[in-house]
């Protein structure tokens, strides 16, 4: 059987990209024009928290990001912003920009059911600004009127656009004085308020704003990385979660959610994982995924910690024929469609981190 | 042990015989009618299974394999694994041009579960030719087949003075490694 081990190298090996863009071309060349191939060597992600402690400044410490955390939002890829100027007085003219094209928004249509947007205000968000090549974080508030009709002043939307520990910045460098990239924006809003928000920055800096999609292969690999995260005593009721999809052939069954404890995920994971390095192959994220399902499946002679064969012994269902859409563990929240919800301020540099990447892997210039 | 053997059984002579193999529902009954109505040389004969090694008991019936299709679903690991375990249940000069993977599910990037990478890594491991195409339309499946007939064709000796191990020294491999 062929050895699957991929070569991992420290990522501060350059040219990542231009092995992205070889591949990429070879294989669109050689094989089918619809594949996009994933990077050769995307998971060379440090998992450690020492990671982001090279990188202290003694205010950034005590930031904690309560305005993330347990909001369900949901997450955009931008393409770079044309223009974009971070001088503060630019940031006023930018809001009443927005502000004037909400209002020509609001006249074209009318709808009953979400709060009324009116106003828009930018400002920066402290804190998430953690490699050399980042911009700062920038936080757009819409409010506006209630739709009770009482005339209160509500938040509509909360927007955030970020670009947390960008590894080399994938923009040309003689380009680079006129583009600004943020590779994430996560929104929390209703819907109407969202696409006035996304048409607007479409316009005014001539970038594209894309829902993010995630693949079930980047969500196993969130789950592998981080179900085991918490290193404080987990609590009982944050589990380890994963819902299948079950394919329309079998009927009155629609969906499978699989809840594990917390601590297993993390022995099983440092038991798979060697825990003294930063990075992680795709073959130790597929046997914790696999062993996962397996437990679900059979009790196996040589992966004896299998998850996914614990669970067929029971309930004879094979996980790995489902497609995997959402994944639940302490500290986040993931699903495929592009909804996030982040529990722990602590790890949400991380998470926010892991994004980035994810998003910046899509990017063609 | 019951390896599947290319060369124990005398040749049919007039038909080329195609066996299909993967897991449940991955859409072999599909690609065998397709390959029937494709434009072939020879009349094929296909037989399908969803693992090796085949059961001994109806060996002395069966025809010679002259080329085996591995149909792998990219939106299931499933396929990919039942796929890998038959492969060791595969005579080594299948793979001399006479074995190829059919690649389904390609067009949808986000329901992907399995790796494209890993694939492209067993397969040039096993030497075998990888094959992507969609099983949705009539033309899609109509030019998967074909491009399957196109390799049948020629190992089961249909065209005059080629041979299968002549097409694999012009395959141009899968470079993954940096240059």
């Amino acid at each position: 059987m062929s050895n699957l081990q991929r070569n991992t190298e420290t990522p501060s090996v350059q040219p990542i990209r231009n092995t992205t863009f070889g591949t990429f071309s070879r294989s669109t060349r050689r094989y089918t024009p619809f594949t996009k191939t994933p990077k050769s060597r995307r998971l060379c992600i440090s998992t450690a928290v020492r990671d982001i402690h090279r990188t202290p400044t003694p205010s950034q410490q005590t930031v904690d990001f309560k305005g993330l955390t347990n909001k369900t939002w949901k997450v955009y890829r931008l393409t770079p912003l044309y223009r974009f100027s971070a001088e503060t007085k630019d940031q006023k003219w930018y809001g009443r920009l927005l502000s004037s094209h909400i209002e020509t928004e609001n006249q074209k249509s009318f709808v009953l059911d979400e709060d009324i947007p009116e106003k828009a205000i930018f400002s920066w968000y402290k804190g998430l600004k953690v490699g050399p090549d980042d911009e700062e974080a920038l936080q757009i508030i819409i409010k506006g009127k209630s739709r009770n009709g009482n005339g209160v002043d509500v938040i509509v939307l909360t927007a955030f656009l970020l670009c947390v520990d960008l590894e080399d910045n994938p923009v040309d460098k003689e380009l680079q004085q006129h583009f600004t990239y943020y590779p994430v924006m996560i929104v929390k809003g209703p819907v109407h308020s969202q696409n006035i928000l996304t048409s607007w920055l479409e316009r005014q800096f001539d970038c594209r704003v894309n829902p993010s999609t995630f693949s079930s292969l980047q969500l196993a690999c969130i789950v592998a990385m981080w179900s085991g995260l918490c290193t404080k005593p987990i609590q009982k009721s944050k589990q380890v979660e994963l819902l299948y999809k079950v394919p329309a052939e079998c009927e009155g069954m629609s969906k499978i959610t699989y809840s594990l404890c917390a601590q297993d995920c993390k022995d099983l994971w440092d038991s798979i994982h060697d825990s003294g390095s930063d990075e992680f192959t795709e073959v130790e994220t597929q046997t914790f995924i696999r062993s996962i399902e397996s437990h679900f499946y059979y009790y196996s002679k040589f992966d004896s910690l299998s998850i996914e064969s614990h669970f067929y012994y029971y309930s004879k269902i094979r996980l790995s024929a489902m497609q995997l859409y959402r994944v639940g563990t302490p500290v986040m929240m993931l699903g495929s469609e592009g909804r996030l919800k982040i529990f722990s301020s602590q790890h949400a540099l991380i998470i926010l981190r892991h994004l980035t990447e994810l998003s910046v892997e899509k990017f063609v210039p | 042990m019951s390896l599947l053997r290319p060369l124990n059984k005398v040749p049919h002579g007039q038909n080329a015989t195609v066996l299909i193999i993967g897991s449940e529902g991955v859409g072999k009954h599909d690609l065998a009618k397709a390959l029937v109505d494709g434009d072939a040389e020879c009349p094929v004969q296909i037989r399908t299974a969803s693992i090796l090694p085949l059961p001994e008991k109806n060996d002395s019936e069966r025809p010679r394999i002259d080329f085996v299709v591995f149909m792998v679903d990219l939106t299931r690991v499933e396929s990919m694994k039942s796929v890998l375990n038959s492969l060791e249940q595969l005579d080594a000069r299948y793979s001399l041009g006479k074995s190829c993977f059919a690649i389904t599910k390609v067009n949808d990037p986000d329901r992907r579960s399995v790796a494209i990478e890993s694939l492209m890594e067993v397969s040039e491991a096993y030497g075998i030719t990888a094959i992507f195409g969609e099983l949705e339309t009539e033309e899609e499946k109509q030019c998967l087949a074909n491009r399957i007939l196109r390799m049948v064709e020629v190992a089961s000796g249909f065209k005059p003075n080629i041979t299968p191990l002549l097409l694999e020294t012009v395959r141009v491999p899968n470079v993954t490694e940096d240059l």
